[in-house]
């Protein structure tokens, strides 16, 4: 390929700083992908279920729709 | 211990900015999306979250290192928070950078290139005082908002014994949880004092510009 040798330590660098810092931004939201789909959730980030009873109950609590009704009038 | 959130994002900001100028990837945009959404969502949520990561029984965090077993948001105090923030907060550095790096016209750079700088000397001497006026520009608005920010409240209530507490949430104590109001606001000019202090500092580097 011709490159040389601080060509490809270069880009070996790179690569290493992009995926530490996806790292770093993706796995604090690691958990949100999995607690809500928990029907026994824990602060732990692990796959369980999945259910929806988490949504269902949300749903089913009238003030929920008071406090959306309110964001969105704020961001409308 | 040196630790700075602004700091922090400007660095990241930048840095993300700057290795990803030339990168055609549909990853980058993987990248991109992952630190703006770190940026848009809403604080109790990122606060929830953060709750969870740094858990010392459970958290994330802790699951990857094994054999830890540290509850960060208690021992390692202020440095958590700074580390939090800058997670929060690196997507505007790095959006703001990214506009302005496709500002610096190419032929600079290509000039720069032929008479043989490298790229640390391209970034020193061609691209930092091309976007000089967007590097103080994007300081002194994180230096305000991160100064006044109260997220770290929903993270650690200030705790433990107050050692985490930044100046909002100290305000917001006394002046209305405990209803002291000759105190708050005395405590409130002083923020105000603060913010006008890093503003007019910003302006006179930007004004030395022209």
């Amino acid at each position: 390929m011709g490159e040389t040798f601080r060509q490809v330590l270069a880009r070996v660098g790179f690569s290493v700083f992009v995926a530490l810092a996806a790292a770093f931004f993706a796995l604090p939201m690691l958990w949100l992908v999995f607690a809500p789909f928990d029907p026994t959730p824990t602060l732990a980030a692990r796959p369980a279920g999945p259910t929806l009873a988490n949504f269902r109950d949300v749903f089913q609590n009238p003030l929920v729709l008071t406090s959306l009704r309110n964001s969105l009038l704020l961001a409308l | 211990m040196f630790g700075s959130a602004v700091v922090g994002q400007t660095f990241l900001g930048f840095a993300l900015a700057w290795t990803m100028r030339d990168w055609r990837s549909p990853l980058r945009a993987v990248v991109e999306v992952l630190v703006i959404v770190a940026w848009i969502l809403p604080s109790s949520v990122v606060a929830f979250l953060w709750i969870a990561f740094l858990d010392g029984q459970s958290g994330t965090l802790n699951a990857l290192l094994p054999g830890v077993n540290t509850e960060w948001l208690l021992d390692t105090l202020l440095l958590a928070v700074i580390v939090f923030n800058t997670w929060r907060g690196t997507a505007f550095s790095m959006l703001l950078y990214e506009a302005a790096l496709s500002a610096v016209p190419p032929s600079h750079l290509e000039t720069a290139r032929l008479a043989g700088a490298s790229a640390f000397q391209q970034l020193r001497d061609v691209v930092l005082p091309t976007i000089r006026g967007h590097i103080l520009t994007s300081l002194l608005l994180i230096s305000l908002w991160t100064f006044n920010d109260f997220t770290p409240y929903l993270l650690t209530r200030g705790g433990p014994n107050f050692r985490t507490e930044v100046l909002p949430v100290f305000t917001f104590r006394n002046a209305i949880s405990s209803g002291q109001l000759g105190y708050g606001a005395a405590i409130s000019t002083v923020v105000l004092g603060v913010n006008l202090i890093i503003a007019l500092f910003y302006l006179r580097l930007l004004r030395e510009r022209s």
